[in-house]
């Protein structure tokens, strides 16, 4: 009974409050309101995350301009002919990085060189030299090994190195960890070499080490380059901020990336360049798009992804203008995901309906070079080391992205910093 | 309006043309506003409600399964928006006075025509957790197990919260017509009357519907 009333009672309001008749009258003011939140909703999100990114990428310049401007100058290189011709007398082919191999031998093998007046390391350095200590030929080899070296020249640029005892001489660990992928085998052989240089009864103890050095040069060795084209390598931070979409850019999300880029010009226009940036992409996805094998008992509506991963990237640029101090250039290629972690949650059209809420992937999905790059870079050098970078971008994937199978794009902007490892030089 | 209509607006919608954007806010104004003033305080609170959930509709409308009704759905996003509001606005909720509420016998209630205004206003008063208990349960149906989980309560709660819900709507409609008795109900605001409750019996007659 008490029921029945009850049901009337509830009756009562529902017929009374859903009657069309007594609906409320519009109100203009409304939709005004309604037209301003519209407006407002498409700028909002990408002027909010730029400037997070924007404020951290600026942070990231400081840091290191600041470390560039703190850290002693790196001394330019002479003398790399000489080391050429060594090079040739040498028994074994010297493990060479394009463009390194020219620096590195006159910075590094000998002692410091630039100045003049060290007319007596450079002795060293002739071929007659060479023939006569065997151990000095391949620590010449060795000498040049890695692109680091010339950021660390300003240690053993120094004269007068190897009259500092040799415990006090910087651990070449230390020295090697400044760099990313740098094997610290490779390093020591540096230090060795330079003590070497300057006291030839070490040379035993270095042709010993010969064997571990050269198994420890596995950085990338690209083929001796020829005499006259001085490739530029160069290392760079970069940030990035960017909308990521599934099939187009209408729902898009905001996401970041940071990370590390390295590119080498193989000509006055043409360069390759990789890296490794840390990505955060979220995106919003409609179920018709997200493919799972799992059967719903309510469809959600659409998924909200967050993915974190690492972004390695492999592209090619061609540098279509240069003047002065300003570059640009357009670039292609392919990306490879390393997806470290993937976040599902469900929406529902009606919220709280029962169903999964959602759940996480880790360190499971890759994308191996299956995502297209396309970009376009500007680039001002600020001095013959430093250059800005501005990266307008566009990723679009070639095959489906993490356990939801999505058509995952990105476009964005990238800002950076470019810093170039071999300083500017004219062979002899 | 018709369903080719419908189907037109919803396209230009999905363009994002503003014109078709703002002929559907004016279509479904009513429905939608109707909805939220059920789960707010006043006009203005409803307004600001109704206007994130058709935030919500503009910006989405590329999920509408055009297989299903589109007032359907377009209510499930007002209320969804509702309760959103509802929860966020937990912390600021204030306590009343209940006692009253629960000695109000289930006797008949006054023979009053009592119009939408009327109704409207009376569950606008309500504290938020019992309104958005009876909406839920009396109005748009969900049963208390869903209304647990929608609100993160226990099914108890709901129960309990619909009781007081119910018993303070008929305190206020017995005050009210107590008070009015022989005025001019309408205030001015010519709508039809939509029910007629029978005379409200202390003695604890029990209720019966005049209609």
């Amino acid at each position: 009974m008490k029921k029945e009333q009850d049901e009337e009672f509830d009756d009562l309001f529902r017929k009374g409050m859903q009657d069309p008749v007594n609906e409320p009258s519009y109100r203009e003011a409304d939709w005004d309101a309604m037209e301003q939140m519209l407006a407002k909703g498409k700028k909002r999100p990408a002027i909010i995350y730029w400037l997070s990114f924007i404020g951290s990428a600026a942070a990231i310049l400081l840091l290191f301009l600041g470390w560039l401007f703190l850290r002693p100058d790196v001394v330019k290189h002479q003398g790399q002919g000489q080391i050429a011709a060594a090079h040739h007398t040498g028994p074994a082919t010297p493990p060479t990085i394009a463009g390194q191999q020219k620096k590195e031998d006159t910075g590094n093998s000998g002692g410091p060189t630039r100045q003049p007046e060290n007319s007596s390391t450079q002795k060293i350095l002739s071929p007659a030299n060479y023939a006569k200590t065997p151990g000095f030929n391949r620590h010449g080899q060795n000498g040049n090994s890695f692109l680091p070296l010339s950021a660390n020249g300003g240690r053993r640029d120094t004269t007068g190195y190897a009259s500092i005892a040799k415990n006090d001489r910087p651990e070449p660990s230390t020295l090697a960890a400044n760099y990313a992928g740098i094997n610290g085998d490779g390093f020591l052989l540096n230090d060795q070499s330079v003590i070497a240089g300057y006291q030839l009864k070490n040379a035993p103890a270095v042709s010993a080490d010969a064997k571990t050095i050269d198994n420890g040069l596995k950085v990338s060795r690209i083929g001796q380059p020829k005499l006259g084209y001085k490739p530029q390598l160069a290392l760079g931070v970069i940030a990035s901020s960017d909308m990521n979409g599934v099939g187009s850019f209408q729902q898009s999300k905001v996401g970041g990336n940071f990370g590390l880029s390295f590119s080498v010009g193989l000509s006055k226009k043409w360069s390759i360049s990789t890296g490794a940036a840390y990505s955060i992409k979220p995106y919003l996805t409609n179920f018709n798009d997200y493919h799972t094998s799992y059967q719903f008992k309510t469809d959600p509506v659409n998924i909200d992804v967050n993915c974190r991963m690492i972004d390695i990237p492999l592209n090619v640029n061609y540098q279509i203008y240069n003047r002065q101090q300003n570059k640009i250039s357009i670039g292609t290629g392919l990306s490879s995901y390393i997806i470290l972690s993937e976040n599902y949650s469900f929406n529902y059209a009606n919220q709280y309906a029962s169903g999964p809420a959602g759940y996480s992937v880790i360190n499971k999905n890759r994308n191996i070079l299956s995502i297209a790059n396309l970009d376009a870079t500007y680039q001002h050098q600020v001095n013959s080391k430093v250059g800005i970078v501005i990266q307008p971008y566009l990723k679009l994937p070639l095959s489906n992205v993490g356990e939801g199978q999505a058509r995952l794009q990105t476009a964005g902007i990238a800002v950076g910093l470019n810093w170039n490892l071999n300083s500017s030089f004219k062979p002899k | 309006m018709g369903e080719e209509e419908l189907h037109q607006l919803i396209g230009g919608c999905i363009k994002q043309d503003r014109g078709s954007q703002k002929m559907l806010y004016k279509v479904f104004y009513g429905f939608s506003m109707g909805i939220c003033l059920r789960y707010t305080n006043n006009r203005e609170e409803a307004a600001e409600v109704m206007n994130q959930g058709f935030y919500k509709v503009f910006t989405r409308i590329d999920t509408y399964d055009r297989a299903r009704p589109f007032k359907a759905w377009l209510g499930k996003i007002m209320i969804n928006v509702s309760i959103d509001y509802y929860r966020a606005n937990l912390k600021m909720a204030y306590t009343e006075d209940l006692d009253k509420a629960e000695n109000v016998s289930d006797g008949d209630l006054t023979d009053q025509k009592l119009n939408y205004d009327d109704l409207l206003k009376m569950v606008q008063k309500l504290p938020n957790a019992y309104r958005t208990v009876f909406n839920l349960f009396a109005i748009e149906g969900y049963t208390h197990d869903e209304i647990g989980e929608m609100l993160n309560i226990s099914s108890g709660t709901s129960k309990s919260n619909l009781h007081k819900a119910r018993q303070k709507l008929k305190l206020m409609i017995f005050e009210a017509d107590s008070s009015d008795r022989g005025n001019n109900y309408n205030n001015g605001i010519d709508y039809s009357p939509v029910v007629a409750i029978n005379k409200v019996d202390r003695q604890g007659v029990y209720f019966k519907k005049n209609i």
